[in-house]
């Protein structure tokens, strides 16, 4: 039997905002930008970035720049947290334990030594390919250390990696295919997505302005999220997944197609999974990233399905943009500010009133046109 | 649970003199990596254009995986950086992502389908199979595209990529498909009758091809070095 809804009983954050709910919810209510000038990349970028304070992590300077090294510390650390609040691997089989990660930029470390290494060689690079240049080296790296054996996956389509793992872990769930999943996602800042994003000429300099008539680009973070998915726990829910829908845009490598046309057929096809209409939806975590191509799009197509933008909220400006794992960050941070809702409705003039249950939607949309919209509920506990 | 049966497979082998099937405005700014998947699925459609009208009509999610993803594209942006050589290529960056390949299977056959990039490394073939039929075997997907590929790389660029694409359905066709039992975590013990295809990374770093001369082997045990062991039968 496919069940309606999957609980959520756990959440480890990986952020500059903290790292558990509460912490995170404060920051972002409070309005409290962790984008900063002096980070690690200062000398070759200029653009402020998201970045985690490394120091927290125990992180030593020398690794700093080693992305993947940074990525396996932090990842570890926020399933250990996870691991001790919810005793995961004390009440299930390791068999039963699904692990879904969206990450894009595990293995870039990999990818640099394998090409210095054929340098000071004539052989052509495919004898130089090992593990470490996969996009899955960092869930092997947390397979070798934590005991889940359950259906495993890693998932890299671009921005919405994450939203995909998370999407994929429900069904998975809810369907009894796993009986339980860790998900979310992780993605650390390197030198492949600095001077890639530079390239594109979409950082902003300055703080970015999401769907701001001024903005000029994104800004970019790092760090990551994961969350337990259960169907029955006798842990208290956190919030509930009611649903979700993946499209593809079909339409150009980095731009949303006009008007944001699959944009809206995405939230519309993730409402109708739910069984939900818009008029029922509290808050919305908008993909948001500050460029001209995607917030216009963005807008339109959110207008159109919700009637306005009051409910719409663009917290890339406070975090930056976690790509391959914004859509877990911004999960947390939904179901951050439905847990809070009161006090971010009266922050935006919107009227409450008592409800048994609010609902959120997030979206992610990534290069590639590769787009997911999740749906969340809290109040019911 | 349901059924999954292959009602479809093809591979293909691109290579730089190959002519694409179906000509698209992206031909000469594609890689060898994503020729070769568009021209697996058009390989596909132009052979069974009745299996692929009717993954259309049930909006039939495409899973996707390539051990290595855009190595050529990758290679391009890393030596930029290492010889600080920039800024880099910003074609080359979009077309380093993991999910590019799907981005112009999608845009040049006009697909709107659900389509999820991953990374499975030596099991990227075996893991794809996995995900997109559990989701049938529960009842979540009626039919699914498996699209698995790599990039053959030489010193400075891709001299060839080759792509296989496997369409599952909960329904048999009346062509004599082969029926999957299962394919999940496992080991040797679950052959009894008769041995399975071996395939272990430690012999190859390439990931194995699930199609064999066009179908898949009816036995089928692949391992990584991370010890992660995916067991496959089709009857």
């Amino acid at each position: 039997m496919r069940l309606d809804y999957v609980n959520i009983t756990g959440m480890s954050i990986a952020s500059a905002q903290g790292r558990c709910l509460e912490s995170l919810g404060r920051s972002i209510l409070q309005e409290q930008r962790a984008l900063t000038f002096s980070h690690r990349y200062a000398s070759s970028i200029k653009a402020p970035l998201g970045s985690l304070k490394l120091e927290e992590w125990d992180i030593a300077p020398e690794l700093s720049l080693l992305s993947d090294q940074v990525m396996r510390r932090v990842l570890q650390s926020t399933l250990e947290k996870l691991a001790f609040e919810t005793r995961v691997f004390d009440r299930y089989q390791p068999e039963d334990i699904g692990f879904f990660l969206g990450t894009t930029s595990s293995g870039v470390d990999g990818f640099f030594s394998a090409l210095n290494a054929q340098r000071q060689s004539a052989e052509p690079l495919n004898h130089f390919l090992s593990p470490n240049m996969q996009q899955i080296w960092i869930a092997h790296q947390m397979r070798d250390l934590f005991p889940f054996r359950g259906p495993f996956f890693t998932f890299s389509s671009s921005c919405a990696a994450a939203a995909q793992a998370i999407g994929q872990a429900f069904d998975a769930v809810r369907s009894g295919f796993c009986k339980v999943a860790i998900a979310g996602g992780i993605d650390i800042l390197n030198a492949v997505t600095l001077h890639g994003f530079n390239a594109l000429q979409i950082l902003d300099e300055d703080f970015c302005r999401p769907f701001s008539p001024e903005r000029k680009g994104i800004n970019l973070g790092e760090g990551g999220a994961l969350f337990l998915l259960e169907n029955q726990s006798s842990l208290p829910t956190l919030a509930r997944i009611h649903g979700y829908a993946a499209l593809s845009e079909a339409h150009h490598m980095v731009q949303p197609a006009p008007e944001g046309i699959w944009m809206k057929a995405t939230m519309e096809r993730a409402l109708k999974n739910a069984g939900w209409n818009p008029a029922s939806i509290d808050y919305i975590n908008a993909h948001g990233t500050g460029t001209q191509g995607n917030d216009a799009a963005e807008s339109l197509a959110i207008h159109s399905l919700f009637g306005g933008h009051e409910r719409l909220h663009a917290s890339k400006a406070l975090t930056g943009h976690y790509l391959g794992a914004a859509g877990a960050l911004e999960a947390a941070i939904t179901i951050a500010m439905l847990r809070n809702y009161p006090e971010w409705a009266k922050q935006k003039g919107l009227a409450t009133h008592h409800r048994s249950e609010l609902r959120g939607l997030s979206n992610s949309f990534g290069f590639g046109g590769s787009n997911v919209s999740l749906l969340f509920s809290t109040g019911h506990v | 649970m349901n059924r999954v049966f292959l009602i479809g497979a093809r591979s293909y082998c691109w290579t730089p003199d190959c002519q694409m099937i179906k000509p698209t405005g992206f031909d000469r700014r594609m890689t060898a990596l994503q020729k070769a998947v568009v021209q697996v699925f058009s390989s596909l459609e132009e052979q069974r254009p009745e299996l692929i009208a009717l993954a259309r009509h049930h909006n039939a999610p495409i899973f996707y995986s390539s051990a290595y993803g855009e190595s050529s594209a990758m290679l391009q942006v890393t030596q930029a950086i290492m010889d600080h050589d920039l800024p880099v290529s910003p074609k080359e960056f979009q077309h380093s992502v993991q999910n590019a390949a799907l981005a112009y299977l999608t845009m040049t056959h006009s697909m709107h389908h659900p389509s999820f990039a991953l990374s499975g490394g030596y099991l990227s073939g075996d893991s794809c199979l996995q995900l997109a039929s559990q989701r049938i075997f529960h009842g979540l997907d009626s039919l699914a595209f498996v699209i698995h590929a790599h990039e053959y790389m030489s010193s400075s660029r891709a001299e060839h990529a080759q792509a296989e694409i496997l369409l599952l359905s909960n329904q048999a066709t009346d062509a004599g498909d082969f029926e999957l039992e299962f394919c999940r975590p496992g080991s040797m013990r679950d052959f009894i009758n008769e041995a399975p295809q071996l395939f272990q990374e430690q012999k190859t770093w390439l990931p194995p091809w699930l199609l064999h001369l066009g179908r898949p082997h009816s036995n089928r045990l692949a391992s990584s070095l991370a010890g992660e062991s995916l067991v496959t039968r089709w009857i």
